[in-house]
């Protein structure tokens, strides 16, 4: 602790100059998030024009929505399985990077950091080709971009998560001889738990209203949220997109909260707990 | 042989769900007929340019904002590095569509109507992209001043340099990769941007992005939309090649089995 006291660099003036730039940054920023809560509380029919009394009916009408409803549920239901793979993947690739002299770990880093540059919306294109093409479902070909877009994400937090402890761990098991196998479930996964929390729950988030995925591939149904959101821009505006923005600010931290919890305690029941001596 | 199946199954699914379709949509573009690239309205050099014009100015500025708040994030105590991560989370995953949307009722607003009337406008493009894609280069800069070895730091004090002098020659300077890393993934995500540049710039064609999605979306027209991508790709190429080069190498560790 006192090694990063003596580390820290102090510049008051610089820090007093930049304090009010980062508050402008984060005003505007938040700014749209702030007015979206209110928009679903006073909106009218008109963009732009508050109403002076809050009112909770765009929300008894959202709700009441059959279509809205089931546009939610697709959302949620792809944003699940995207992030249910991503997890998957992100765990797999990382443990088995590790088990290589580190050509994978470098195929591994070239693969993540050329997805994260390419285009996305290329990707969605490709997919939608590939389906019409092959003749699977466009569904999966959703799920398969809501991936790819959160693929370079897990890549860099599983990285960075493992790097530090995995290794003596991972070398320690094998000597003892441990099989691959067991110390994935026994001594790994219980490593990067915290990643593996923060990645599904980061895959969840940005999937559920991934807009590039399902504008492009899916012509009518299934309509997820984003599509029927990216719809309304050929018609009026009500603030429908507000409430689903509100509810989600609502449901956020909650979802973070849940997903950290779960897998902790998933990862704690299997795990062979290692103390740090030091 | 089951140790090689284990380290290379998962490479295989990605390459599977990755390459795949690139694959299939390669072999796609090979059989385009010449109609495919008879394209009708802003003919596409134009389109493009504008489209590099404009990202280039959106990298730049997101590059400024990552740069401002990741070296605040680096001088800041505990709360005040808590809060800025805070925000830029939160601003990461707060919903594209749903910002966009009240970014248009706040440009509608009796307010900004009067005094800044920005909606429909280049400027309002910018903003809205620049504030949107700011916070994921935020996050590449910082975790490059994360990782500056705290014995450099402890030894250019011990050696006297002044803290003004350690923030610009050494953690800037060794950032450096990843900030100019930063400003290409920024740029390669704007040049195919087709969401703010609908939706906050109306029915103008901004970015080949919209051109591809109309393509797509009014007519089903994915031979059009094909020869536009590729158009975009090549036109992606060099700086997906700097990237490549510029990007910071892997460090080798070795686990004996």
């Amino acid at each position: 602790m006192s090694e990063l006291y003596h580390a820290r660099l102090r510049l008051p003036f610089l820090t007093v100059m930049l304090r009010p730039l980062f508050a402008v940054i984060a005003a505007a920023t938040l700014l749209p998030v702030g007015y979206a809560v209110l928009w679903s509380g006073f909106g009218t029919g008109t963009p732009g024009l508050l109403s002076s009394e809050p009112s909770l009916r765009w929300y008894q009408a959202f709700l009441a929505s059959e279509e809205w409803r089931a546009a939610t549920w697709s959302s949620v239901s792809f944003a699940l399985v995207a992030a249910l793979l991503a997890a998957l993947t992100g765990v797999l690739v990382s443990y088995t990077s590790r088990l290589d002299d580190g050509r994978l770990r470098s195929i591994y880093a070239f693969i993540a950091l050329l997805t994260s540059a390419f285009p996305m919306l290329l990707f969605a294109l490709a997919l939608r080709v590939s389906a019409s093409r092959a003749g699977f479902d466009p569904t999966l070909s959703v799920i398969i971009g809501q991936w790819a877009i959160i693929f370079p994400f897990t890549y860099f937090i599983f990285e960075a998560a493992s790097d530090a402890a995995a290794r003596p761990a991972l070398w320690s098991s094998f000597v003892l001889g441990v099989s691959v196998s067991n110390t994935l479930y026994r001594i790994y996964l219980p490593l990067i738990a915290s990643a593996l929390a923060a990645t599904a729950a980061i895959a969840f988030l940005t999937s559920w209203d991934d807009a590039i995925m399902p504008v492009v591939i899916f012509d009518t149904a299934p309509e997820t949220l984003s599509k029927r959101l990216w719809n309304l821009l050929n018609s009026d505006l009500y603030p429908y997109p507000a409430v689903v923005g509100t509810l989600f600010y609502v449901l956020f931290p909650g979802t973070l909260m849940l997903t950290l919890l779960l897998v902790r305690r998933l990862m704690r029941a299997g795990s062979v707990r290692a103390r740090q001596s030091s | 042989m089951i140790l090689t199946l284990w380290r290379l199954a998962p490479l295989v699914m990605v390459l599977l769900f990755l390459i795949g379709p690139i694959f299939v949509w390669a072999e796609f573009i090979a059989a385009l007929p010449s109609a495919a690239w008879d394209f009708t309205g802003a003919t596409i050099v134009d389109v493009t340019l504008t489209s590099f014009f404009y990202s280039a100015s959106v990298a730049l500025a997101v590059l400024a904002i990552a740069i401002v708040t990741a070296v605040l994030w680096l001088l800041e105590g505990g709360v005040g590095r808590a809060v800025i991560v805070a925000v830029m989370g939160f601003a990461m995953v707060s919903g594209l569509l749903v910002r966009n949307y009240s970014w248009i009722a706040l440009f509608s607003s009796k307010l900004a109507t009067e005094h800044l009337p920005l909606l429909y406008t280049p400027g309002a493009v910018v903003l809205v992209m620049t504030l949107v894609l700011a916070p994921l280069a935020f996050f590449i800069v910082r975790e490059a001043l994360k990782n500056i070895p705290v014995q450099a730091i402890q030894a250019a004090k011990t050696l006297g340099v002044s803290d003004f002098r350690i923030l610009v020659f050494l953690c800037l300077r060794s950032s450096r990769r990843w900030i100019t890393l930063s400003g290409l993934l920024t740029f390669c995500s704007s040049m195919a941007y087709f969401i703010t540049p609908r939706m906050i710039g109306g029915q103008q064609d901004y970015f080949i992005g919209n051109l591809i999605v109309i393509s797509v979306e009014r007519s089903g027209n994915l031979l059009t939309a094909s020869a536009l991508a590729l158009v975009l790709l090549l036109s992606l190429m060099p700086i997906l090649a700097l990237i490549v080069l510029v990007a910071p190498k892997q460090r080798r560790q070795r686990v004996s089995l």
